[in-house]
């Protein structure tokens, strides 16, 4: 680092010096040094500091020497980073009709609402664009347009990368795609998973790795991936989706949850909760029905809406064993999830331009945003800022 | 027979004595002194007589307040293991979270020898707070400030995202 941490002596190992008496001459170089402070913050502590500041801020202090800017690209301090950040605060990424939002609402006082301008590569001729999803992980967005482009994006650093076209063109009639996006922690990399559904037959997998760059199609599975699937789950080392059977009609209410093992690239099933009445409107495609996972004290669980009153949040005891689902909460919440915060919040929006926190703990609903946008909002999903590479 | 004048009374507490760089004795309770991991770490080795840590990288007047974080630190862990323990809601955490605060809000040099201090004793939560503080007030400066407050050499000519 900076030729002034190098002036480090007795720092590094001060259990050796308490041991001793100083002589008098190392004192007072102590008190030659006490002088001036700043000077003498160790390697270890400046990297701490820097590891908790925001990405906006090491961006600017990239230049400010050599060795900061070379630290700003080392993935052990950009995982420091990301540890921080996680610690640190919710943010939570807001998809609008045309925009998308990060909402900062770290501290209950203080909320921060900011437009994040799309990659500007993805957008039509007229400036708009037509995002179908996005997925966020580590900082990391993966976004899909109605173009059939795929895009990972690190809004925080700019950064982003157009992947390539698939390997396969499946032969299947009809059918339509379901994405998920997680980081495997074992080969150290960043997946995304293309599903291709198809009424009657097995599904059609590819998964993408950033490492290598590329498509790989692995074997078919006998699931149909849910259409309206509200965002995708990684616990416990699985992605997790809600879906059907293939055997099922694609339009029927999801059943099953449906799990990849990112170290084994396998899937395996288990029921969902039955359904205490199917919603009517699910046919004619309101967004009610299909669950959100969520994670309480440790455990897999899904908030799921029966109409667009009442919602119920269940939990599943023991991972992967249909029979431990029990009911958590019944909730009335007179209007759309959008998504369940790590503190046990349901971002939950009413009259398409207000919207509340209902709290899980007490029940308790507060109005967060009031017509900060001119847009209803359609998906959320939390976020984390990080410098993660593409 | 000193006893007898009050039975209540609980046996003296142990004592170290930490030194100051500047020459100044202090003499803390042993559980007080054993939140610094370097001098936890040296106890064992030490005879139980001579009980005295020179901590010459530390003035006085840091020490004064490193003791006074520790020994709040000290008796809050007690009481909110003894609110626990009797099942009384207690909000002790965020009391002592808003004491940390109030604790670390202190003028640019005294922060700086707090985090040298911290470092140097290795007090890990005392650490933590001093570094947080210290990027609370930095995030928003120039690069041009951080060199000068960091005193680094602008030796950089190179943008870090320029090239992938």
């Amino acid at each position: 680092m900076c030729s002034f941490l190098k002036n480090l002596c007795s720092c590094s190992h001060p259990s050796s010096c308490l041991k001793h008496l100083p002589s008098k001459s190392q004192t007072e170089q102590v008190l030659e040094r006490n002088a001036t402070p700043q000077k003498l913050l160790p390697d270890s502590v400046i990297e701490d500091i820097l590891s908790r500041l925001p990405v906006r801020s090491l961006l600017r202090f990239g230049c400010v020497c050599k060795t900061w800017c070379s630290l700003l690209r080392d993935p052990w301090f950009i995982t420091m980073h990301l540890k921080h950040s996680q610690a640190k605060r919710d943010c939570i990424l807001l998809k609008g009709v045309t925009n998308i939002y990060l909402l900062d609402y770290g501290t209950c006082n203080h909320i921060e609402i900011e437009k994040l301008n799309y990659p500007s590569h993805l957008l039509k001729s007229g400036g708009s664009i037509d995002v179908i999803n996005l997925f966020s992980c580590n900082g990391l967005i993966c976004l899909s347009t109605d173009s059939n482009t795929l895009c990972l994006w690190n809004p925080s650093t700019g950064r982003q990368k157009t992947l390539p076209q698939s390997v396969t063109r499946p032969n299947l009639w009809m059918y339509y795609t379901s994405l998920g996006f997680c980081y495997d922690p074992i080969a150290d990399d960043y997946v995304v998973l293309k599903v291709y559904s198809s009424h009657g037959c097995p599904s059609v997998v590819e998964v993408y790795s950033l490492r290598k760059n590329s498509w790989m199609r692995i074997q078919n599975i006998p699931y149909h991936m849910c259409a309206k699937n509200k965002g995708t789950l990684f616990y416990g080392g699985s992605l997790h989706w809600v879906g059907n059977r293939s055997n099922c009609t694609i339009s029927f209410a999801p059943d099953i949850v449906i799990a990849f093992d990112i170290a084994t690239k396998t899937f395996r099933d288990f029921r969902l909760p039955a359904y205490e009445r199917l919603c009517e409107d699910w046919e004619r495609g309101v967004v009610v029905g299909s669950p959100y996972f969520l994670v309480l004290d440790g455990c897999l669980c899904i908030l799921r809406s029966h109409d667009q009153l009442n919602a119920a949040v269940w939990v599943m005891k023991e991972c992967g064993v249909s029979e431990s689902w029990i009911k958590l909460h019944t909730v009335e919440l007179h209007g759309l999830a959008l998504t369940v915060t790590k503190k046990r919040e349901i971002l939950l929006q009413r009259h398409s331009s207000i919207t509340y926190l209902y709290a899980l703990k007490d029940k308790r609903i507060k109005p967060l945003i009031t017509q900060l946008t001119q847009e209803p909002f359609c998906f959320a999903t939390s976020f984390t800022e990080s410098l993660v590479r593409l | 027979m000193k006893d007898s004048f009050n039975p209540s009374i609980e046996p003296p507490k142990k004592t170290v004595t930490l030194v100051s760089s500047d020459g100044y004795d202090f003499e803390v309770e042993e559980e007080v002194a054993l939140e610094s991991q370097v001098i936890k770490d040296g106890f064992e080795d030490k005879a139980v007589d001579d009980r005295e840590y020179l901590l010459f990288n530390v003035h006085s007047d840091t020490l004064e307040l490193i003791i006074k974080y520790c020994e709040k630190h000290v008796s809050s862990r007690k009481s909110i293991s003894a609110a626990a323990a009797s099942s009384s809601s207690s909000n002790g955490e965020e009391a002592l979270k808003e004491w940390d605060e109030h604790f670390i809000s202190v003028d640019t040099n005294t922060l700086y020898d707090i985090l040298m201090a911290a470092d140097y004793l290795n007090i890990k939560s005392l650490l933590d707070l001093a570094i947080q503080k210290v990027a609370d007030t930095i995030h928003g400066r120039s690069p041009e400030q951080i060199r000068k407050k960091f005193n680094i050499e602008n030796d950089s000519i190179i943008d870090p995202w320029a090239s992938e």
